[in-house]
C-alpha cells in the first residue's frame, strides 16, 4: 500500500507528499480532485491533475489521514515521524457495492452498471420519459430486453415478457421489497405510471439469492422517487385521441434533517367506446384507475427505515359495444392494499456491517369476468426478508447472510372449481462476493421450505471478467422456483369459448436459468458507444404449459417435466453519430419450446426474430428532445382453430409487423410539454376475434392476438415541476 | 486548450474594439462546478435566460461551453449569473452566499 516514491523539498515544517492513483479495471491511473484529510483537523487539500498533493503535518503525530474520491473506497493511512518529508503513493479501488443505489445518470437514459458482477441494465428517468404515455408496463416499449405483449382481445391485459417467458416468471421489486407480485401480475403494471419512477434495473437471469427464489426469468426493480430529491411538486396530464386522460401528482416534503415523506396519486380514465376494426368489440376496454402511494423516510445515524402504504383500484370493462343487443361483456376489477417497510441498522464503528430487514402486508382482490366464466381470487401475503451484511478481513471478501418468509393465502376460483391454499415458505441463505482488481464473483445458496413440496435448493453463481480495460465478460448460473398460480396467471385464456382441462394439483415451477454476456464501451467520434451480446438458457425441471393445440374445444394445462426450454440472444449497439443524436439498435433472437400436441413447438405467439432501432435527438440547450422506435417483430406461430364456416386454420403463423412510436418534447423552466405517436404505421391485425359476430359460439376465440388491435393513437401532454431549491 | 482561450480572449477583445458585433459568439467559462448537480443548476438556469443559445458544462474540465448573442446578453453578465448560482467563472469569484446554500456535493471538493 506504502511506497517510498519521491523525497520531498527539505522545510522547515513537516510535511508530507504523494500521488493518489485508483485502479479502474486493472489499470492503476492518476486520480485528480480526490480529497486527502487528516482526521481530527480542519486540513484537506485536493489532488492536482496528475494525482500530486503536498499536506503540511501537525505537531501532534501520529495522525491518520484519509484520502477519499468519489467512486472509491476510502484508504486511511496513519501518518508517524518517520513519514515526514518522504513521499506516498496510495492507491484506491473501485467501490464495487453490488446493490449501491444505482445513479442515474443524466447523460446517459440507458446504461448498464459497469461495477456490478451481475449484467444489470438500467432505464433512467430520460429514458423513461420517452413514451410518455406510459404506466409501468408501457415503458419498456422503448427497450429491446423487455416484450409487452396484449394476452387477448377482450381484457386489455398488458403482459410483460423476458427471454420471452411470461411476466410471471420475472420478479418485480420496488426498491427491493415484493411488489406486483402473485395474482397482480396481469394487471398490476397498468397502476404505476411512469411518472412516479426514478429508474428501472432490469437483471436478466436469476440475480442474487437475497432477492428471494421466484426470479426465473429476471428480475426488474423499480425505484420511485425518493422525497429528498424528488420534485416538491409534480403534476403532469396526458390526454390521448382515443379519449384516455390521465392526470399524475406527486410531492415530496422534507420536515427536518431526519424525516422526509412524498406522495403519489393517479387517477387515468377512458370512458369512450373505440371500435375502428368494427367487430363490433371495443378496441380498448373501458378502464377506470386509481392509485395511490404515500411513503416515508428516516435518516438516523445509527437507524434508517423507509416505511408507507400503497393503494389502488383498476376496473377494465371489455366486450362488446354497448349498443349490441345481449352483449358479450368482460369485466377485470382489481383492488389493492398493502404496507411496506425498510430497516436498516447501521454500525457506525463496523463501517462494512449493517442489518437490513424489509417487510411487507398486502391484500388483493381479483374478480374477472368473460360473459359467463368468471375467475375471482384473493390474496392475503406477508412477507419478511432480513439481511446481515460483513467482511472477512477485507472488503475484498464479502458475505450476506438471512432468513426469509413468505406467507401466502390465496384463494382462486373459476365458476365453480377451488384452487385454495394457504403455504407458508421459510428459507434462509447467505451469499460471498470476492472481488479482485479484474475478476469479481458472487456465489451464493438458498433453501427454502414448503410443507407441501419440502426442501428446495437454489444455488446461483455469478462471475464477471474484466477482459480488458474496454470489456467486460459476465457469467450467470442459477435456480430458482415459483408456485404457479394456475387459474390467475392464465385468466387472458378465458377470452373463449373452448374449456379449461386444468392440472389436479399445484406444483412447484423450476427453472435452471444460465447465461453469458459481453459488453464493449467504445469510443466512436470521440462520444461513448457500447456494444453488447448476451445468451440465456433456461430449462425447465418443470413448468406449467397451456396446450391450445392438442385439441379443437380444450386448452390443456400441464405440468412438463424436463421439457420446456428456452434460448434467448440479444446484440446491441448504441452510439452517437452526433453530438445531438444518440442510435440504438437491437436484435433479438427466441427459442421458446414445450410440447404442444405431442411435438417440441415453439410456443404460440413469441416472435422467433425482433429487431429495434431507435433515435433519440436532444437540443445542445436541451429545450427540444424527440425520440422515435422502430421495432420489427417477426412471424409467430399460431394455435389452430376452426371458423364458424368450418374452415379449420392449420399451421398457421402471423405476418411480421412494424410498430413505430414517436414523441417530441418541448422543456421549459417550469416544465414541459409533449405530443406523440403510438403505433404510427396504424398496423392492425385483421379480425383478431375468430368469429366476433357470434361470441356466444363454439368457435368463438380472442386469444389469438400478434399485434396491435387498434391503430395509431396520437397523445398529448404536460408536466410541471417544481423543482426543491436547496440541498 | 490554451490557445483555445487566447482564441477567445482575442475574440472578445475584437467583439469588444469593433462596431459590428458577431450574430453569436461561443465562449468557454472556467468554473467552480464539482457534479451533476451542478452541471442541472448551470445548465437549467443558462439555457433559459434570454440570448443564451445553449450551455453545456463538461465535469471532469469544470468547462462551460457557452454560445449566446451578443446583442441581447454580455459575457459579463453571463459570468455574473454563474457567480449567483454559487460557482467561480473564470476571474469572477463566486457569490458567496449562493455558495453557502449550494447542496455539499456542488461545494469545492464535494462528496
Amino acid at each position: 500500500m506504502l511506497l517510498l516514491l519521491v523525497c520531498a523539498p527539505i522545510f522547515l515544517f513537516s510535511q508530507v507528499q504523494g500521488i493518489v492513483f485508483g485502479i479502474t479495471n486493472g489499470q492503476k491511473v492518476p486520480l485528480q480532485r480526490a480529497s486527502v484529510k487528516l482526521r481530527n483537523t480542519q486540513l484537506e487539500v485536493y489532488t492536482s491533475d496528475e494525482g500530486r498533493f503536498e499536506l503540511v503535518l501537525p505537531k501532534e503525530l501520529p495522525v491518520t489521514m484519509v484520502v477519499s474520491a468519489k467512486g472509491y473506497e476510502s484508504d486511511s493511512v496513519i501518518l508517524t515521524k518517520e513519514d515526514r518529508f518522504t513521499g506516498l503513493e496510495i492507491i484506491l479501488t473501485e467501490l464495487n457495492e453490488m446493490e449501491e443505489l444505482v445513479i442515474v445518470s443524466q447523460r446517459d437514459s440507458k446504461s448498464i452498471s459497469r461495477l456490478k458482477p451481475i449484467m444489470i441494465e438500467t432505464l433512467g428517468e430520460g429514458e423513461l420519459k420517452k413514451a410518455a404515455c406510459c404506466n409501468l408496463s408501457e415503458s419498456f416499449e422503448t427497450s429491446a430486453t423487455v416484450d409487452v405483449n396484449l394476452t387477448d382481445a377482450i381484457s386489455g391485459a398488458k403482459k410483460i415478457q423476458m427471454l420471452g417467458l411470461d411476466g410471471v416468471y420475472t420478479q418485480l421489486q420496488m426498491e427491493n421489497i415484493p411488489f406486483l407480485s402473485g395474482i397482480e401480475s396481469s394487471f398490476g403494471m397498468n397502476t404505476v405510471p411512469g411518472t412516479w419512477v426514478e429508474s428501472i434495473q432490469i437483471t436478466k437471469g436469476t440475480g442474487s439469492v437475497m432477492n428471494g427464489y421466484e426470479s426465473m426469468a429476471g428480475l426488474i426493480n423499480v425505484e420511485f422517487k425518493k422525497p429528498r430529491t424528488m420534485e416538491r411538486l409534480y403534476v403532469n396530464g396526458y390526454g390521448s385521441i382515443l379519449g384516455r386522460g390521465e392526470l399524475n401528482l406527486h410531492g415530496g416534503q422534507i420536515i427536518n434533517d431526519k424525516w422526509s415523506t412524498a406522495t403519489f396519486l393517479h387517477g387515468s380514465m377512458l370512458q369512450t367506446e373505440i371500435d375502428r376494426n368494427k367487430d363490433q368489440f371495443r378496441d380498448v376496454p373501458l378502464s377506470k384507475t386509481l392509485s395511490a402511494l404515500n411513503r416515508w423516510e428516516y435518516n438516523g445515524k445509527r437507524f434508517e427505515s423507509r416505511f408507507g402504504v400503497s393503494a389502488y383500484t383498476d376496473e377494465r370493462s371489455g366486450g362488446q359495444l354497448n349498443a349490441v343487443a345481449n352483449r358479450y361483456d368482460a369485466q377485470t376489477t382489481n383492488k389493492h392494499v398493502d404496507v411496506f417497510a425498510k430497516t436498516g441498522f447501521l454500525f457506525p464503528k463496523k463501517p462494512y456491517q449493517s442489518l437490513g430487514i424489509v417487510y411487507q402486508l398486502k391484500v388483493h382482490e381479483f374478480v374477472s369476468n368473460f360473459d359467463q366464466r368468471t375467475v375471482k381470487s384473493t390474496e392475503k401475503r406477508g412477507f419478511v426478508n432480513a439481511i446481515y451484511d460483513g467482511i472477512i478481513g477485507t472488503t475484498i471478501h464479502k458475505y450476506k447472510v438471512g432468513a426469509s418468509m413468505v406467507y401466502q393465502d390465496l384463494q382462486q376460483g373459476l365458476d365453480t372449481i377451488a384452487m385454495n391454499r394457504v403455504v407458508t415458505t421459510p428459507g434462509v441463505f447467505a451469499e460471498y462476493t470476492y472481488t479482485g482488481v479484474r475478476f469479481m464473483a458472487v456465489v451464493g445458496v438458498r433453501a427454502d421450505y414448503q410443507e407441501r413440496y419440502g426442501f428446495q435448493f437454489s444455488p446461483r453463481i455469478h462471475m464477471k471478467v474484466t477482459l480488458d480495460e474496454f470489456t467486460d465478460l459476465r457469467l450467470t448460473t442459477g435456480k430458482a422456483f415459483r408456485l404457479s398460480n394456475v387459474i390467475v396467471d392464465n385468466s387472458s385464456l378465458l377470452a373463449t369459448s373452448k374449456a379449461w382441462s386444468l392440472p389436479s394439483e399445484t406444483q412447484q415451477e423450476e427453472v435452471w436459468n444460465s447465461g453469458a454476456s459481453l459488453v464493449r464501451y467504445m469510443r466512436w467520434w470521440n462520444r461513448p458507444a457500447s456494444f453488447s451480446i448476451d445468451y440465456y438458457h433456461a430449462r425447465f425441471m418443470n413448468q406449467l404449459i397451456v396446450d391450445r393445440e392438442r385439441s379443437q374445444d380444450t386448452f390443456f394445462f400441464d405440468f412438463q417435466r424436463n421439457n420446456a426450454f428456452s434460448n434467448a440472444l440479444q446484440t446491441e449497439l448504441s452510439f452517437s453519430p452526433i453530438k445531438v443524436l444518440t442510435i440504438r439498435l437491437a436484435y433479438k433472437w427466441l427459442q421458446v419450446k414445450a410440447e404442444y400436441n405431442g411435438k417440441m413447438q415453439q410456443q404460440v405467439m413469441i416472435p422467433q426474430h425482433r429487431g429495434l432501432f431507435n433515435v433519440a435527438y436532444a437540443s445542445r440547450n436541451k429545450k427540444w428532445a424527440a425520440d422515435a422506435t422502430f421495432s420489427l417483430f417477426g412471424r409467430m406461430r399460431m394455435h389452430d382453430v376452426m371458423l364458424a364456416d368450418g374452415t379449420h386454420l392449420h399451421d398457421q403463423k402471423s405476418g411480421r409487423f412494424p410498430n413505430v412510436l414517436a414523441q417530441v418534447t418541448r422543456n421549459f423552466k417550469w416544465g414541459a410539454v409533449y405530443v406523440g405517436g403510438e403505433n404510427l404505421l396504424n398496423f392492425t391485425q385483421q379480425n383478431p376475434i375468430i368469429s366476433a359476430e357470434n361470441p356466444y359460439g363454439a368457435t368463438f376465440d380472442a386469444t389469438r392476438v400478434w399485434a396491435p388491435i387498434v391503430g395509431t393513437i396520437v397523445y398529448a401532454g404536460f408536466r410541471v415541476e417544481l423543482k426543491r431549491k436547496t440541498n | 486548450m490554451k490557445t483555445l482561450f487566447l482564441g477567445m480572449l482575442l475574440l472578445i477583445g475584437l467583439s469588444a474594439f469593433s462596431q459590428k458585433q458577431p450574430k453569436s459568439m461561443t465562449v468557454v467559462i472556467q468554473t467552480s462546478a464539482e457534479c451533476d448537480e451542478c452541471k442541472t443548476r448551470l445548465e437549467g438556469k443558462l439555457n433559459f435566460t434570454k440570448g443564451v443559445k445553449f450551455a453545456e458544462l463538461d465535469v471532469p474540465s469544470k468547462k462551460l461551453t457557452v454560445k449566446f448573442s451578443p446583442k441581447a446578453i454580455s459575457l459579463e453578465k453571463i459570468k455574473q449569473i454563474v457567480s449567483d448560482l454559487g460557482y467561480q467563472a473564470d476571474e469572477v469569484k463566486a457569490n458567496p452566499e449562493a455558495y453557502e446554500k449550494l447542496p455539499s456535493c456542488c461545494k469545492v471538493g464535494g462528496m
